[in-house]
């Protein structure tokens, strides 16, 4: 699933003749939505010399036509640094990073999490290799360990 | 002054605190030669240490970062060709040829050297220039401050470097994401999506860790380079006296170029050193030696980064206005600690204000003999595996957004403005002036609305108010070179076609 979905960012990435104008439309879109959150806000602008929603509602809108400006502004494309970076990798980091934080939200605490994460996280560097398995699974145990003994017991600052 | 000056001293002079400008410095020139940690890296991580310090401690220990974090750079850049930290970029001009000659122990010591007169010359500037300015900036209404807000949004926008269109977009970008939350002036909850969480808006330090740590994380992940760590030799790294004498005037000038580059508000050592180099070169009665592991190549580029610290000191102090991403950082960690930088600083924390410049002083003797004698151990850390580095700095993170008010808001936050600040970087967005905008807006914000209601609703005072009318025509010249400049690089471009 992870693969087909990495697999199909980069393709489309690649594909596009220009990849800046996906980032583009990106912040066009941002700029969209936060001027329709914003517009919402309306009944109040009212009671306001210049009103909470002024500022936010040009900043949107300046967001829009420099996405727009941007989009067509013609560019010269430079692929050689894409070319040997591993989108793969970072598309599983922000996954493990999610399943990590919603484990840590739903109180299975901080020492067994950071543990498991650790692990998965250089595994994932040494591109899945299982050689090292024990030395790195002992690592994460000192390090979250540590971490977790700093924050809570010495420093005494509450750990999720 | 001198009074206050004495009493900075008493404050660092202390053993915790000598302890901890040790120990920052140690730690700063550890993320500053480590290609791929900054020293806005290792500030943003160190910050949560500082929660339970008091004021003086915490800051102390964030400028030993600073000056070390900038100073770090040179190793990498003279070992590896790979600047640790965007301040070395034009050290690795001349240093790493010299490196490449036999002479690596030379270069850096030439490199040290040159850091640590900028350093302590550029700290006794600041403690002269920023009493008065900081006395002149009381002076400053609402028009004023918005305008000075102003002016540093479009000179960041305009020193982007080519990226006018991206630097605009990303400072808005900035702008609007210090608007999540209640406005500064009639408290109305704003970008909400009905969700209570965001009615707080963002906090600056999970904001910060995620675009200025996450982002560079994610970055090293997907990177495919590994480092071939060469084995140094000290000899020459004491550089005789004699050499500096001999390049005084490239010294001096770079430590000046440095020092008032870093003074204008947005920008700082990321520029100092290349445009110093660059002066440096233009100036030399022979040029053609420059790149090929000349002297002046790298007094010119290690003075001027050193010397954009204290320089970018100089508007956070006096006016709360960031002089580039680290002091954007600092204003963070200010901020936690319930001191609003500004011209009331002086006023209101005296004792901190010259603590900080105490403690500048302090970390670069610091830098200086830690660098000299530890020079191998800081090049053998540049070979500890970086899967065990990311992912400890990972979990720091996390912590460090946690601990700030205990909720995993903030942790989520950190992940957010991590894809954010990674998606910007890939695609050539400058990232200082998100942080910029996000500082700024507020007080751009407050002082527009606020001076609107004092002048019955009239913008004109912004253009007939003398301080605020220089700072708006300081900020349409800002715009107008900027559009030149693009202008002028697509019609090279079409020339070129």
């Amino acid at each position: 699933m992870l693969n087909y979905i990495s697999k199909k960012v980069m393709n489309r990435m690649y594909m596009m003749k220009n990849k800046q104008k996906m980032m583009d439309i990106f912040t066009f879109i941002i700029g969209l939505l936060l001027y329709i959150e914003i517009i919402k806000l309306t009944k109040y602008a009212q009671f306001d010399v210049l009103g909470p929603i002024y500022l936010p509602k040009i900043i949107t809108i300046f967001i829009m036509i420099l996405s727009v400006i941007s989009f067509f502004t013609p560019r010269k494309e430079n692929n050689k640094d894409e070319v040997a970076y591993n989108y793969k990798k970072i598309i599983l980091f922000v996954f493990i990073t999610i399943i990590y934080l919603l484990a840590l939200s739903h109180d299975l605490g901080f020492f067994v999490c950071s543990t498991i994460y650790f692990l998965i996280f250089i595994l994932m560097f040494d591109n899945y290799k299982l050689n090292n398995l024990h030395i790195y699974l002992v690592i994460s145990l000192v390090v979250s360990y540590s971490i977790y003994y700093f924050f809570e017991k010495i420093m005494r600052y509450p750990l999720p | 002054m001198l009074e206050n000056l004495m009493l900075g001293v008493i404050n660092v002079f202390q053993l915790n605190n000598l302890l901890f400008i040790l120990f920052g410095t140690f730690f700063g020139i550890i993320f500053g030669a480590i290609p791929g940690l900054t020293a806005t890296m290792g500030i943003a991580l160190l910050i949560p240490f500082t929660f339970r310090m008091n004021p003086i401690s915490g800051i102390v220990l964030l400028m030993g970062i600073y000056i070390g974090g900038i100073s770090g750079g040179l190793i990498s850049a003279t070992l590896l060709r790979m600047p640790g930290t965007p301040s070395s970029v034009a050290t690795c001009f001349d240093a790493y040829p010299m490196a490449q000659k036999g002479q690596p122990g030379r270069a850096l010591g030439i490199g040290i050297c040159s850091s640590v007169f900028a350093g302590i010359v550029t700290t006794i500037l600041l403690i002269i220039f920023a009493p008065p300015l900081s006395n002149y900036a009381l002076k400053f209404g609402f028009y004023e401050m918005f305008s000075l807000v102003f002016f540093a949004l479009t000179l960041v926008v305009a020193l982007s470097s080519g990226r006018f269109i991206k630097g605009l977009i990303a400072t808005c970008v900035g702008l609007i994401f210090s608007m999540f939350g209640l406005d500064p002036v009639g408290m109305t909850p704003r970008f909400t999506f009905g969700m209570d969480a965001f009615k707080g808006g963002f906090n600056l330090l999970p904001l910060l860790i995620g675009l200025f740590a996450v982002s560079k994380i994610m970055e090293e992940i997907g990177a495919t380079t590994t480092l071939m760590v060469p084995n140094v030799d000290k000899k020459g790294i004491f550089p005789p006296i004699s050499l500096f004498v001999k390049n005084m005037s490239t010294l001096i000038r770079s430590t000046l170029i440095g020092f008032f580059v870093g003074v204008l508000p947005g920008i700082g050592a990321g520029t100092s050193n290349v445009l110093s180099y660059g002066q440096a070169k233009s100036l030399s009665k022979n040029p053609e030696r420059f790149g090929t592991g000349c002297v002046e190549g790298i007094i010119a580029s290690e003075a001027a980064n050193n010397a954009s610290i204290a320089g970018a000191l100089v508007p956070l102090i006096t006016m709360g206005i960031p002089g580039d991403s680290v002091t954007a950082i600092l204003i963070g960690g200010l901020m936690i600690h319930g001191i609003n930088p500004g011209p009331l600083l002086f006023q209101n924390n005296a004792d901190l204000v010259y603590s900080i410049f105490v403690a500048s002083f302090v970390a670069n003797i610091f830098m200086f003999l830690l660098m000299i004698f530890g020079i191998k151990l800081f090049v053998s850390l540049l070979r500890v595996q970086k899967k065990y580095l990311l992912t400890t700095i990972m979990l720091l993170c996390v912590v460090g957004a946690y601990t700030l008010n205990n909720r995993l808001f903030d942790v989520w936050t950190l992940l957010l403005f991590g894809i954010i600040g990674f998606l910007f970087e890939k695609f050539d967005y400058p990232l200082t002036p998100i942080i910029l905008g996000i500082i700024l807006g507020p007080i751009m914000e407050k002082n527009l609305r606020e001076g609107l209601v004092a002048y019955d609703g009239s913008f004109l005072p912004i253009f007939t108010r003398p301080i605020s009318l220089f700072f708006m025509i300081l900020a349409f010249l800002s715009i107008g070179y900027s559009i030149i400049v693009m202008f002028k690089e697509k019609h090279f471009k079409n020339s070129i076609k």
